[in-house]
């Protein structure tokens, strides 16, 4: 059994039940010549018989490779993604940016102190002169 | 359109040069490159946007085969089969040889596939013209039905990555009823999910997140000193026949909606070595296994933006994002395109034979520092990615809504790839998803609901044809390579 798959298959057919449920509560609307669920409703039943597939061939699959995840690094870089992305809204667009620099470059292993100072400052100034003052993007 | 502008060529110039450092960064890839500037090219004039971006694809395309031969690591997919050639070329003191012809060969393959646009993109558009909406859905079909044939090894994940990518694309507002769907009652969702930034999420963050799980991990390779190498006309004449082939095979591959470089290189390669004069030879270092898989990757640069200029769909994923860029400069993919904008075509034919030539002075001139480019500091580069990330796509609408979309979507695109899915057949999802539920039900509703419509006309019929021949041919070819 290739358990990967396995759990792959069975969440795509939960995600296909829900789409069904989903569109079970949308009102119908009788102007229009086809159900306004036909089409996600055929794309949610096609979803739903590939992870069906995907599902018994792992199951009976004697593949018995597992996925291997860095949870270790991947989890940080999103954390630290998602942070940036509110706290940009919030510091502005300078600061936030030298902040996930700094915090992303020593998480990736950058322990040159004159790298982490210097670099971070340059590159967020010249990104900043790039969107805000060339291209007039508002991330002030 | 002014095309012999020097900004022009100023831009063209830059873009090989921003093609050519990510094409050879292990793990970036071209389409990376143009997912991360598209943004940045939105104030531009359309001249200098294109003439940026298009050659950051013919830059990018050729420079996946600088770390194939020197690291034995291709830069992308596409130069997956340079490896087998290119790296025993490089072992036997051969590396400077081998970059050469490797520029020589892209600069060939992208100047015959520019001119083959030139010349059939006229004629494809007339003939498209002719499409209504069955026929229309069914072009998009052979599309979706192409690219899951030839989608990594597994044509079950490659079709659930297309139906992940219809089912994105429908979320929001319906454009025929007008009823909200999938939006969980945020107005911000009525729109949907916007081009750029589900692009920039599935092909940067996605190749981003799966970068970051191997930096400090990447082992340290040795690479051999480099010395220039001019190749001259002789280097190529005896594999004349193997160019015209690949270029052929190159061109014709771009053309299928949704296919790529790495399918046709594989096939030249295989073809190249099929009918060899020295087929002992392959393997062990053959510059002609070189010349073939590096001519067809970058004749699929001219081949990929047939159906983009004549039908509105992408070639391949860097014509995915070229097409999100048309759109963002006011212009409409598909068969009026070249009707209204004729003179844009002879501007890509310019812009593609200045940006392979630039290809092939700066590949001859600078691969004596192609090492440099792979030692590129990961930890470094990487965050500066994830920032061009953010603030690109906040520049398209000005919107952190889309910030946090692309995120989710690199998210999805990062957990999706670990179960061994490609990102190519999920965006083309994503883009065809509209063009097919709208062909589909204009289709129906003009025909009172006849689902017959769609094998009615000759034109349908010989579409459908082509869908099924291309996709069994595609998947054969794919598994017997």
């Amino acid at each position: 059994m290739k358990r990967s798959d396995v759990i792959l298959g069975m969440t795509l057919i939960m995600v296909a039940i829900w789409g069904w449920y989903e569109t079970s509560t949308w009102a119908e609307i009788k102007t229009v010549g086809i159900s306004v669920k036909a089409y996600p409703r055929a794309i949610f039943s096609f979803l739903g018989i590939c992870g069906a597939i995907i599902g018994i061939r792992g199951y009976l699959s004697k593949d018995r490779s597992r996925t291997v995840w860095r949870w270790s690094t991947f989890l940080p870089v999103v954390f630290a993604l998602a942070v940036y992305a509110i706290i940009i809204q919030y510091l502005g667009f300078l600061p936030s940016t030298i902040i996930f620099l700094i915090s992303t470059m020593y998480l990736f292993g950058e322990r040159r102190w004159k790298i982490i100072a210097t670099v971070p400052l340059l590159g967020s100034y010249l990104i900043y002169l790039i969107f805000v003052k060339v291209l007039m993007v508002p991330m002030h | 359109m002014q095309i012999m502008d020097l900004s022009v060529l100023a831009f063209a110039f830059m873009g090989v040069v921003v093609g050519i450092l990510f094409g050879a960064a292990p793990g970036l890839t071209a389409t990376t490159a143009i997912a991360l500037f598209t943004p940045m090219t939105f104030k531009m004039p359309i001249n200098d946007s294109f003439a940026f971006l298009l050659a950051i694809y013919c830059g990018g395309y050729y420079a996946g085969s600088i770390p194939a031969i020197l690291i034995k690591t291709p830069g992308a997919p596409g130069n997956a089969a340079t490896v087998i050639e290119g790296y025993p070329m490089a072992e036997k003191g051969q590396a400077g040889k081998a970059l050469s012809l490797s520029a020589g060969s892209s600069f060939i393959g992208g100047i015959l596939s520019a001119f083959t646009l030139f010349l059939l993109a006229p004629f494809i558009t007339e003939f498209a013209l002719k499409f209504g909406s069955p026929e229309y859905f069914a072009v998009c079909m052979m599309g979706l039905a192409c690219i899951a044939s030839v989608s990594g090894k597994d044509l079950i994940k490659g079709v659930t990555g297309a139906i992940i990518g219809i089912l994105i694309s429908s979320i929001g507002m319906d454009s025929i009823s007008g009823i909200s769907r999938f939006t969980f009652g945020n107005i911000q969702m009525m729109g949907g999910v916007a081009l750029i930034p589900a692009l920039i999420g599935f092909f940067a963050l996605t190749e981003v997140f799966s970068k970051t799980e191997g930096i400090g991990r990447d082992s340290v390779k040795k690479i051999t000193e480099i010395t220039n190498f001019i190749p001259r006309f002789m280097d190529y004449w005896p594999y004349r026949w193997t160019i015209i082939k690949s270029s052929i095979i190159g061109i014709i591959i771009g053309a299928i909606p949704g296919t790529g470089p790495t399918i046709a290189s594989w096939m030249s390669y295989n073809e190249a070595k099929r009918t060899s004069k020295n087929p002992e030879l392959f393997g062990t270092g053959s510059p002609e296994g070189v010349i073939a898989c590096e001519v067809s990757n970058n004749a699929v640069t001219g081949g990929a933006l047939i159906p983009l200029m004549t039908l509105g769909l992408p070639g391949d994923s860097v014509t995915a994002i070229l097409l999100g860029a048309l759109m963002i400069q006011g212009l409409s993919p598909g068969p009026m395109l070249l009707v209204e904008h004729f003179d844009l075509l002879s501007f890509f034919l310019w812009v593609l034979i200045v940006s392979n030539t630039a290809l092939l002075i700066l590949g001859l001139i600078g691969s004596r520092y192609a090492p440099y480019i792979l030692k590129v500091p990961m930890q470094i580069l990487v965050p500066f990615i994830m920032v061009f990330c953010v603030a690109g796509t906040f520049a398209v609408n000005n919107s952190y809504f889309d910030v946090k979309a692309a995120i989710i979507l690199g998210i999805l695109g990062f957990i999706l790839s670990k179960f061994h899915f490609s990102m190519p057949p999920l965006v083309l999802g994503f883009l065809l998803g509209p063009l097919i539920e709208l062909n589909f039900q204009r289709a129906m509703i003009s025909s009172q609901m006849n689902p017959l419509v769609f094998v009615q006309s000759p034109l349908s019929i010989v579409i459908w044809a082509m869908t099924i021949f291309f996709t069994v041919f595609m998947y054969r070819r794919q598994k017997s390579s």
